[in-house]
């Protein structure tokens, strides 16, 4: 069969009655919970994830697909009306998009962003249906030694690109990396670091570790350190609709941000905050309105949205085809496919072709319903803008600990997660950045097994780390991303100025 | 100051994990790498890591403290409402078996909703009920999966 055939087949199970529903309803949940002011996309599908458990794997990845947008989606609205980013793919949108609104264009920003984002998604949906089954077969001839050296990598820029300094980056990577040794090794059966605790040995819940960070970390953060203001909620003039001016100035930022976001989300480079900015500046040098950027710039909302969108789509090439996550979101639709026992690598698209394809199909599903769902019902999601922050913040609290406990049903669980809530205080109190914890989390244990399979053909001899060509270049490349972030930051730091986050 | 703590206790870290793969019991057939190489490298990982964040500490380069949607940031921790936030999420553990997820749960609603300025108390529990009541029924009756009913088991 050749993937226009097999997406064909996607397509017929995606669209089944049944299916559709759940692609509402995950839509529906995924806005829902990705509007609230706090809550990220990486957040919102963590919690969520506990609904998908009951339901069969195909259901349970279009409801997953349709959360995943659903969250995006909801994250750009409450950036663009309430200024509050979730996460730093929506920096840029938050920066732009609430000028926008400030000066009564919010249904524009709304329309741009939405539209962007499924224009973006639509096409990075279909490069990528082509894109990750070819990666797949070459990647099938990728060594043990390879794919080590290719973890090293991601390790290394995801901890240094994200936050202010690259040190904390890897402070957050080495708990993360830690947290991922703790149980029996798979190959041996030694056990590490369980201090005589059987529920241990089974290792660390991932979605444990990702709620209580998150969600907990940040709760008692903000209880602790953040002073009582309100929020300057916008209120929203009119339908979310786009003039042909808006049309005009916004076409061409969309494809831009979609060419800019999807490669780079190829890459380990780290989450959505490079492309969005990149894209950002793009525009900015481009427009014939350069002063208009900072005070509400059309351009400076499509296009960053439409990176972000692309970008996240892309992260799903080595996703899918590699198993290697490159963003917290990444990871943890990593660990949603674990939960219905998805292996997820170059043998997927061999041995679960119908699973990815599905998946394929319900991204384009799931996209489509959102641009229908919720340009029209844009004004019932900023209803819930006005929760009071204490019912909000009782609420998020109450759910994580929900998802913290229902992974497993294990009390042992929610001590962890109450550990890892303490530690997310401390992260956000030093300034340690979050996602380098998860990738290392969630990774570590897949570098181990790599590494010591390149070890034992060798015989322990360490130089067999280096022997193929593919590990020779990626060590190079190692080595160039332990430099870039200094030009990176400077790059930053003179295209945005940044107005009091 | 605080932030050599927290160094410090990175570094502590670094160091169990070293001792715990030092004595660990390793089972015979191991082959020639076995599971100790991982976490030694890990663990000298860590202790450099934490070296290098207590020389930046000392070097005066603090860390920025985390901006939030909600508000500024202030200089000073507020320990009674960290207080009450921390003890609020602390029962659920001890709840959630015993008592069942709707009791757990509008504890920890209640508590955290009161730490972040819900001050009518009646309407903080009655919020706090419907939020569990909803939450344990969709999952336990809309969707399987199964929540512990606790002592309501029966009433549920």
């Amino acid at each position: 069969m050749n993937n226009v055939e097999s997406l064909l087949h996607g397509f017929a199970s995606a669209l089944t009655l049944s299916n559709l529903m759940f692609g509402l309803l995950g839509t529906f949940l995924g806005t829902l919970v990705g509007v609230l002011p706090g809550i990220g996309p990486a957040l919102a599908i963590a919690l969520l994830l506990p609904i998908t458990y009951s339901v069969n794997p195909a259901s349970a990845l279009i409801m997953f697909a349709a959360i995943y947008y659903g969250a995006m989606y909801g994250g750009s609205t409450t950036s663009i009306l309430l200024n509050t980013p979730g996460e730093s793919g929506s920096v840029i949108t938050a920066l732009e998009g609430h000028q926008m609104a400030k000066r009564g264009r919010a249904g524009a920003a709304l329309a741009t962003a939405a539209i962007g984002s499924f224009v973006a998604g639509t096409i990075a949906t279909g490069i990528l249906a082509f894109a990750a089954p070819s990666l797949a077969n070459v990647a099938i001839s990728v060594t043990a030694a390879d794919y080590f050296a290719l973890m090293l990598v991601a390790f290394m820029t995801v901890g240094s690109l994200l936050g202010s300094s690259m040190i904390r980056g890897m402070v957050s990577l080495s708990v993360g990396l830690a947290l991922g040794l703790v149980g029996s090794d798979l190959q041996s059966g030694a056990v590490r670091l369980t201090f005589g605790n059987l529920h241990a040995i089974d290792g660390i819940e991932t979605v444990t570790v990702i709620v209580s960070i998150f969600a907990l970390g940040e709760a008692l953060y903000i209880a602790g350190r953040a002073k009582e203001s309100g929020w300057s909620l916008i209120q929203m003039q009119g339908k979310a609709l786009m003039t042909k001016e808006d049309w005009r100035r916004s076409w061409r930022p969309w494809l831009r941000g979609t060419g800019i976001g999807f490669p780079l989300g190829i890459m380990p480079a780290g989450g959505s905050e490079v492309p969005t900015f990149l894209s950002y500046s793009v525009e900015k040098n481009l427009s014939k309105n350069k002063d208009e950027f900072g005070k509400g710039a059309i351009e400076g909302v499509a296009g960053p949205e439409a990176a972000n969108n692309a970008n996240a789509a892309g992260a799903l090439v080595p996703l899918l085809a590699l198993g290697l996550p490159t963003s917290a979101t990444a990871a943890v639709i990593l660990v949603a496919f674990q939960t219905y026992n998805i292996q997820t690598g170059p043998l997927l698209f061999a041995t679960n072709p119908d699973v990815v394809w599905t998946l394929i199909a319900a991204l384009f599903v799931g996209n489509t319903l959102l641009l229908i769902l919720n340009l029209p019902f844009v004004k019932i999601w900023v209803k819930l803008l006005k929760i009071p922050k204490p019912y909000l913040f009782a609420g998020i609290t109450t759910f994580a600990l929900m998802g913290a406990y229902v992974a497993n049903n294990a009390i042992f669980d929610l001590w962890i997660a109450l550990g890892v809530a303490v530690v997310g205080y401390f992260f956000r109190r030093f300034g340690v950045p979050i996602t380098p914890l998860i990738i290392g989390l969630i990774l570590g244990p897949m570098a181990e097994l790599q590494m010591r399979r390149a070890l034992q053909i060798s015989g322990g001899d360490p130089a067999a780390l280096f022997a193929t060509p593919l590990s020779k270049v990626l060590y190079s490349v190692l080595a160039l991303v332990v430099f870039t972030p200094f030009i990176w930051r400077a790059i930053k730091k003179r295209s945005i100025k940044y107005p009091g986050k | 100051m605080g932030e050599l703590a927290f160094a410090g206790s990175l570094l502590l870290l670094g160091i169990i994990i070293l001792v715990d793969t030092k004595n660990m019991v390793v089972p015979p057939g191991s082959g020639s790498v076995g599971p100790q190489v991982f976490p030694t490298i890990i663990g000298i990982f860590i202790v450099a890591v934490a070296f290098f964040l207590s020389v930046e500490v000392l070097r005066g380069n603090y860390g920025q403290p985390e901006g939030t949607e909600f508000g500024e940031i202030e200089t000073k921790t507020d320990f009674k409402t960290l207080g009450t936030v921390g003890a609020s999420i602390l029962t659920y553990p001890f709840l959630i078996e015993s008592a069942g997820f709707v009791i757990a749960s509008t504890v920890v609603f209640f508590g955290v909703g009161f730490a972040y300025g819900a001050r009518k108390p009646i309407k903080n529990l009655s919020i706090a009920l419907a939020f569990a009541l909803v939450v344990y029924l969709t999952f336990t009756k809309g969707l399987s999966v199964e929540l512990p009913a606790g002592i309501l088991k029966g009433i549920l």
